[in-house]
């Protein structure tokens, strides 16, 4: 029997050291050690697989340099020289490292130094395990934590942890302000229950937080510090301890107070804008962007006799309104799709009779979250004032006609003594084309004494509003004439003077014939009046002395000598007065008499 | 009547043969003589209704503008009395009155025109004015008197205004008391 203990303390060493690497090779953590030339004495099987090695021998002898990670050998060995040189260990050093397959993974690395029996440094030892994952973990968490640092802090709205009795935990720095208070301390002392302008509301949202777990934008009205509502929706999960109870809640507060104001707003506007339309006389469309009708306002049926629903769904051009309208409509509606902002356009639609109503119509463009998303128009019926434009210009054609055919001269001056307009005629007197006359001063047109014989009745036709009519004898150039002068002031609508026509009418000859008529008239006045003097008193006069005669006679105080005298003289008295009356015949038939030969004789001879 | 005037006399055409004696009686009674030129009454006619009313003629001398035209040939020759071929020869009538007027020079002359209407029958109103005008400018140079005698309403009012202006005064003998 051998009793030689050595054999047995070997066989323990062995064994011991077997326990050892298994115990080495079993754990996830890298061990290795080199010598203080920094070549590998050892390692386990997990470092050598990280080295690209299958067996821990093969480490044996070589460096860091003959390693995947040579490119961070330098860093490595740096670090072992400083534990060899000071004796003193590195823990926890997290450093990268470059896997065989070009991966960078992060390590986690403890070095301690190797002492021999007689305590001096022999090498080092090294461990270190794979702290990528745990790392990038770790870098996410810290990100995350950012984020939610950065949400909690900058958050406008109010980002709460409660307690389930309503204590707060935590909240944003905004949600003091939030609620109306000064500031956290204040904020503090709130429980989140005296929040609620209705206290039953709370214990709902609870058990509606508690039925789900969570609550995303529950509507709450909330009380501020100063009493006045605030509408909020709230979005909240509940916070739970390892068994599952419900210990708290935390989530976010928004406040929609404006928004339900704008929303309210927006809501009346829409109520108020409906009630326009549906009592507007205007016609309203809406139009989609591809360029359907979407809303008719109700008064088109007033105007054209077609219920609103009858349009919707129908091409706001091609289908509803005159073909000849059409394309200037898309092109109205591609410049507002391009930026324009109105459009006035006039078009023609069919009514139920078979006309067609005439409109002028203002689009504009109508946006949605800034986006193009049709246009709305507004269109007035303007089929009565097109006509009455059209009778207008009608009857101002026929009356420029007429006026340019006129052989008057016809004009207009304005308030400035500027001439507006003057006919054909007009411009023959001015000796002047058309464009020499518009525009200028009426003094320099008309003779100085014509202008200012003017003066007074322009002046009274513009200040009595009233037309003023005058006959003058005018000298214009070498012509001399008559002229009638009939000044009628124009008005505007609310009825002052804004110009005075002129019309003035050469009665030259009218004139020269009323001188005649008037000198021919006292010529056969003076004729009828020598014709009474010549003939009623001479009469008498032989009236009387052939009564004289008889007189005489009967009273025997005459000679039959007498007698035969005075009825010779009363004989040649009536010859003369016979010859008087042919004298003045002939002289009358000769000036005015249209007569036949037979009778004109009769009268003269 | 005032000295050296002249009168326009307008009467009724059944009065104006009596005012013709009137105003020869007042015109005599005033120192006048006369100078009557007719152009209705002839000088004989005159002539016997003046001695009929007792109007002495050496202070009469007369114009007769009718008896020659009337009776076609000449009167017998009257010491005062010129006779005139025709009324209507109012050259021969102004010159007959212009040269009595001068044989009268120096006398206290009166004209009496009888009557302004019989000559309207034989001359226009515008001659008979003109010849007024004439006769009436050779009195008034004359410083003599004058009446003219018309047919009331027998003439026109225009051509009365015109002859008004040539005498003083006009007298409606109708009207006057």
């Amino acid at each position: 029997m051998n009793m030689d203990p050595l054999p047995a303390l070997e066989e323990s060493l062995r064994q011991s050291q077997q326990i050892i690497y298994t115990i080495l090779d079993a754990i996830p953590v890298r061990v290795f050690w080199k010598d203080r030339d920094l070549k590998y004495l050892g390692c386990n099987r997990p470092f050598a697989q990280d080295a690209g090695f299958n067996e821990p021998k093969e480490l044996i002898g070589r460096d860091d340099y003959g390693m995947g990670w040579r490119e961070q050998a330098e860093i490595y060995r740096a670090d072992d020289l400083s534990v060899i040189a000071s004796g003193k260990a590195k823990m926890m050093i997290e450093e990268p490292q470059k896997t065989p397959d070009g991966r960078i993974i992060w390590l986690l690395t403890s070095k301690v130094p190797l002492r021999d029996a007689t305590g001096g440094i022999s090498g080092v030892l090294g461990t270190y395990m794979d702290i990528t994952e745990y790392r990038n973990a770790k870098e996410s968490i810290r990100e995350s934590e950012e984020k939610y640092r950065a949400f909690f802090a900058t958050s406008k709205d109010c980002v709460f942890i409660t307690s389930k009795d309503g204590r707060f935990v935590d909240f944003n720095d905004e949600t003091p302000a939030f609620f109306g208070y000064r500031d956290r301390e204040e904020f503090w002392a709130v429980n989140i229950g005296d929040l609620y302008s209705n206290a039953s509301e709370r214990q709902e949202h609870i058990r509606a937080i508690e039925q789900s777990g969570f609550v995303k934008e529950y509507p709450v009205d909330l009380r501020k510090k100063d009493g006045s509502i605030i509408h909020v929706l709230v979005t909240s999960i509940a916070r739970k301890d390892i068994s599952g109870k419900v210990i708290g809640f935390q989530g976010t507060i928004k406040n929609i107070t404006e928004q339900r104001r704008a929303e309210e707003a927006l809501r009346e506007s829409e109520e108020r804008f409906r009630g326009i339309t549906e009592r507007i006389s205007d016609l309203i469309f809406i139009v989609d962007p591809e360029g359907y009708l979407t809303f008719v306002s109700p008064s088109v049926i007033s105007i054209l006799g077609f219920p609103p629903e009858s349009y919707i769904g129908k091409r706001a051009g091609p289908d509803i309104t005159h073909a000849e309208d059409i394309v200037n409509i898309e092109k109205a509606v591609e410049r507002l799709k391009n930026g324009s902002l109105e459009e006035q356009i006039e078009f023609q639609m069919p009514k139920s009779d078979g006309s067609y109503a005439v409109f002028d119509g203002t689009g504009t463009p109508v946006f949605t979250h800034g986006m193009y998303a049709g246009v709305q128009v507004v269109a007035r019926d303007i089929t009565e004032r097109k006509r009455a434009e059209v009778a207008l210009t009608q009857s101002e054609e026929r009356y420029r006609t007429l006026s340019e055919a006129s052989p008057d001269q016809i004009f207009i001056i304005g308030r400035d003594d500027i001439m507006k307009y003057a006919n054909t005629a007009a411009l023959k007197l001015f000796r002047l084309p058309f464009d020499q006359v518009i525009g200028r001063p009426r003094k320099y047109l008309f003779p100085p004494e014509i202008a200012k014989s003017q003066d007074a009745s322009l002046q009274k036709a513009f200040e009595t509003g009233e037309r003023v009519r005058s006959e003058e004898r005018i000298k214009f150039g070498e012509q001399e004439f008559w002229i009638d002068i009939n000044q009628v002031p124009l008005k505007d609508k609310a009825g002052h003077v804004t110009s005075v026509l002129g019309i003035a009418r050469d009665i030259t000859d009218r004139k020269r014939a009323e001188e005649a008529l008037k000198e021919s008239n006292e010529r056969y006045l003076s004729y009828i009046k020598e014709a009474a003097m010549r003939l009623k008193t001479p009469v008498e006069v032989v009236e009387h002395n052939i009564t004289t005669l008889i007189k005489d006679i009967n009273a025997g105080d005459i000679d039959n000598n007498q007698v035969l005298l005075l009825l010779q003289i009363q004989v040649k008295n009536m010859e003369q007065i016979r010859q008087n009356i042919l004298d003045l015949n002939k002289t009358i038939v000769d000036r005015y008499g249209e007569m036949s030969p037979a009778s004109k004789q009769f009268l003269t001879e | 009547m005032k000295e050296h005037e002249l009168y326009l006399i307008m009467s009724s055409p059944t009065e104006i043969r009596n005012k013709n004696i009137e105003v020869i009686e007042k015109v005599l009674s005033e120192d006048y003589t006369i100078l009557v030129i007719t152009t209705n009454q002839p000088y004989d006619i005159l002539k016997k209704n003046y001695e009929k009313n007792g109007i002495l003629l050496d202070r009469i001398y007369f114009v007769d503008t009718v008896t020659k035209y009337a009776m076609g040939r000449d009167h017998q020759p009257a010491k005062n009395c010129r006779f005139i071929n025709n009324p209507a020869n109012l050259t021969d009538i102004g010159i007959a009155v212009t040269e009595i007027l001068k044989d009268l020079e120096g006398k206290k002359v009166c004209l009496v025109f009888d009557s302004v209407s019989s000559m309207l029958i034989y001359i226009s109103s515008q001659n008979i004015t003109k010849f007024i005008h004439f006769v009436t400018n050779k009195l008034r140079l004359l410083h003599s008197a004058g009446f003219f005698l018309v047919v009331e309403k027998g003439l026109d009012p225009d051509v009365l205004v015109q002859l008004t202006t040539f005498v003083d005064a006009v007298v409606d003998v109708d009207k006057t008391p």
